[in-house]
């Protein structure tokens, strides 16, 4: 019964989804300062893990899209405004976000790390480095967290992982916490060389790092036909395709 | 009928539709059940599968990802390039994090035993270079040949492969420089630290190999789980479907059963009990008090009917026997004798055998009812009649009022010597029967009998007409004789 019903919701979304292709593409939002997952390349074009999986999806989905960069303290703000149907730029699931946006289910996961400089706190325990000058994006789960747990002071919020990596290159601030993907994407870069992992990762239920498509509040059929796409690329194994082509190994 | 008499009884018509009412609820709760068990088991073993599967999947990632780690290790060991070396631990680094998130103190116990492994390799490989650097830092101090080409040798030698007493003869002739302990002293540590790296790579591979059996018995345990469960499910969804048939089946059975007791039998007894109607004897049809208020109608019908045939046919019998007897002696009449005379004739004629007539007439009949009165008169026919009455006792004979104060007997299969006797007996009898008058008891009346009779054996000739006739002349014979005597014809 349920099958049946899920049927016929299907055949509903394929006919709205037909309809809103002839009507208009479905716009989805991209950040662009979060590497490997979305960044800006050498010739000024958006790439990275984010951007593939919008492609394969929205083909899995048959639908035409549209992609806008939107500012990462904008981009919930834009989805309810109505700019923009999906964000898909590693998004975690907080209760808070959870009041503007519906989340698809997950379709990577990461864990929260240290970055610094290994010559001067190599081999620290976290609860160490509190008098340390931390940086990370701002309304991000790690900035949630040191919030929650280091001296506010030394807390240094930036408007996205790549200004705070800059901050530590430039020696403005000791750590940056950020996800340990990109982390390892920085420490593989040449600016990276000198930095290392600090401290073991940071096991905490703020830290619970799963990245979710967000979908606009109310549209139960375009976020079932959302998680129809991740299960469809996953089984066809585009997903596992682009995983490999920005991370050694599987992030699922 | 084993079931008792109900007070009220209850209507076929009400009851069955009740009986269908009850059946139809029962059977819907019944499919209902079945259903709701069903659709639960069906749950439980989309649950099963939605719980276990992932978890298989994501321990067949695990195994995948320890198999990775264990190429990372080598790739480590193996490398030459410091950079290179680094990027494979960093990426390890995060591999090796990812089981930290476990919801298994096992293997994250275990994952950050592998981790601390790998650092140490790295570090320990990185130091084996600063020494290698430093020993060949020594060796540039020198421009002897010999030395250069020493030199040479040990910058293209990989840190794994200097070993105490497996060095090249060339190192032989570094002995004489002055340097040369600090030069040995640096080709010991490494390697010394080398054969702490066979070790330590023997130990963490041990470890991996220990967590990726760790795994695979956990995912064998696991899909056998899911398969025991799923087993169950199946087992359970037989059993609830032979339970549900049975239910069925025994509901059936059920009101068989029922519709036999209460509808099948009383019917066939109703309908014995209407063909029992027609041989009924001296009494009316009983049958048993029935169940259904209908069918019960149909039973007090028959036995009513029953009633009304009996009472049809004792009226019948009274009618006949109306029509056959006089009313005032309660002796047959003449059309009664009539028949009766036939009869006997026919059936003397069939057996050969013969048959005696008499004619009976009271003596001054006429005078004796002039003189006290019709009501005497009665009375006297009466008395005569229950006297004749008293010789027609075998089968055959017939006493019958011929008209006015004449009598008949037929006297069938008989002597003659006995018609003699009986005509001679009755005429005495009669004669010394006294009647005495109701209102006056002192007067009495006595009367005398003449009797004329007939005996002859009947063949085919003989009418019934005849006798009777040759019986009357008879009588008038003995009137003729002076009364109160017997004569034959």
């Amino acid at each position: 019964m349920r099958r049946i019903k899920r049927k016929i919701l299907f055949m509903w979304m394929l006919l709205f989804i037909s309809v809103s292709l002839v009507a208009a593409p479905l716009r989805v939002a991209i950040e662009g300062n979060y590497p490997p997952f979305s960044y800006v390349d050498d010739s000024g074009q958006v790439v990275g893990f984010d951007i593939d999986i919008t492609h394969a999806l929205c083909a899995a989905m048959g639908v035409e899209c549209e992609m806008v960069l939107v500012e990462w303290s904008e981009i919930l703000t834009g989805l309810v405004a109505g700019d923009y149907e999906l964000i898909i730029a590693s998004m975690g699931k907080t209760p808070e976000r959870e009041k503007s946006a519906d989340f698809s289910d997950y379709y990577y996961r990461a864990h929260s790390v240290f970055v610094g400089d290994p010559k001067l706190h190599s081999k620290k325990h976290y609860d160490d480095l509190k008098h340390l000058r931390i940086a990370t994006g701002k309304d991000t789960l790690q900035s949630q967290y040191l919030v929650a747990n280091y001296p506010h002071e030394n807390i240094h919020l930036l408007n996205s992982h790549d200004e705070a990596i800059d901050a530590l290159i430039k020696g403005e601030v000791d750590l940056v916490l950020s996800n340990s993907i990109s982390q390892l994407h920085f420490l593989q870069s040449a600016d990276g060389e000198n930095f290392d992992f600090i401290s073991e990762p940071l096991v905490n239920e703020l830290l619970v790092d799963y990245a979710h498509i967000a979908v606009r509040k109310n549209h139960p059929e375009l976020l079932l036909a959302v998680n129809e796409g991740l299960k469809k690329i996953r089984f066809t194994g585009q997903y596992d395709q682009i995983n490999r082509k920005y991370i050694p190994f599987s992030i699922y | 009928m084993p079931l008792k008499r109900p007070a009220i009884r209850p209507k076929l018509s009400v009851t069955v539709l009740v009986a269908s009412l009850v059946f139809v609820v029962i059977f819907l709760v019944s499919v209902g059940f079945s259903l709701g068990l069903l659709r639960g088991i069906t749950a439980k073993t989309q649950e099963t599968s939605q719980e276990l599967l992932p978890e298989l999947v994501h321990t067949h990632n695990n195994l995948l990802k320890i198999e990775q780690i264990r190429s990372y290790i080598d790739l480590i060991y193996w490398v030459q390039n410091g950079n290179l070396e680094r990027n494979y631990r960093l990426e390890s680094q995060v591999l090796i994090h990812s089981f930290l998130f476990e919801n298994d103190p096992f293997l994250a116990s275990e994952a950050s035993n592998i981790l601390h492994d790998i650092r140490e390799i790295a570090s320990i490989r990185q130091l084996q270079r600063t020494l290698q650097n430093e020993a060949i830092q020594v060796l540039s101090a020198y421009h002897e040949p010999t030395v250069i080409k020493v030199r040479g040798l040990l910058s293209a030698l990989p840190q794994r492969e200097i070993r105490e007493g497996q060095m090249p003869s060339a190192f032989d002739e570094l002995t004489s420089l002055s340097s040369f302990e600090e030069i040995e002293q640096r080709i010991l540590f490494i390697s010394d630290l080398n054969r702490q790296l066979d070790w330590m790579l023997i130990d963490t591979k041990a470890r991996l190999e220990r967590v990726s059996t760790y795994l695979n018995s956990d995912a064998a345990l696991k899909a056998q789980t899911l398969a025991t469960d799923i087993g169950k499910d199946i087992e359970r969804i037989t059993q609830y479907s032979i339970v549900f048939m049975s239910i069925v089946v025994l509901l059936f059975l059920f009101l068989f059963f029922i519709f036999k007791n209460t509808l099948l039998r009383p019917i066939q007894s109703l309908v014995a009990g209407l063909k029992a109607i027609e041989q009924q004897g001296n009494q009316t049809i009983i049958l048993k008090p029935l169940f259904f208020k209908e069918l019960d109608t149909i039973r007090e019908s028959i036995e009513d009917y029953s009633g009304l045939v009996f009472r049809m046919q004792k009226t019948n019998q009274e009618l006949e026997n109306l029509s056959r007897i006089d009313g005032l002696t309660g002796l047959a009449n003449r059309r009664y004798l009539d028949e009766a005379l036939q009869e006997e004739m026919n059936r003397a004629m069939r057996h050969q055998h013969a048959i005696a007539l008499l004619m009976i007439d009271i003596d001054h009949f006429k005078r004796l009812n002039d003189q006290y009165g019709h009501q005497v008169g009665d009375h006297c026919l009466k008395v005569i009649a229950q006297v004749i009455k008293g010789y027609s006792q075998r089968t055959g004979e017939l006493a019958a009022r011929f008209g006015g104060e004449e009598f008949t007997l037929i006297l069938p299969e008989i002597t003659h010597s006995d018609v003699w006797r009986i005509a001679e007996a009755i005429r005495e009898e009669c004669s010394q029967r006294v009647i005495y008058l109701e209102n006056d008891a002192s007067v009495s009346i006595q009367m005398t009998v003449s009797i004329g009779f007939v005996y002859q054996i009947v063949d085919a000739n003989d009418a019934a007409d005849i006798l009777l006739k040759t019986a009357d002349q008879a009588l008038y014979q003995a009137k003729a004789a002076g009364r109160n005597c017997v004569c034959e014809g």
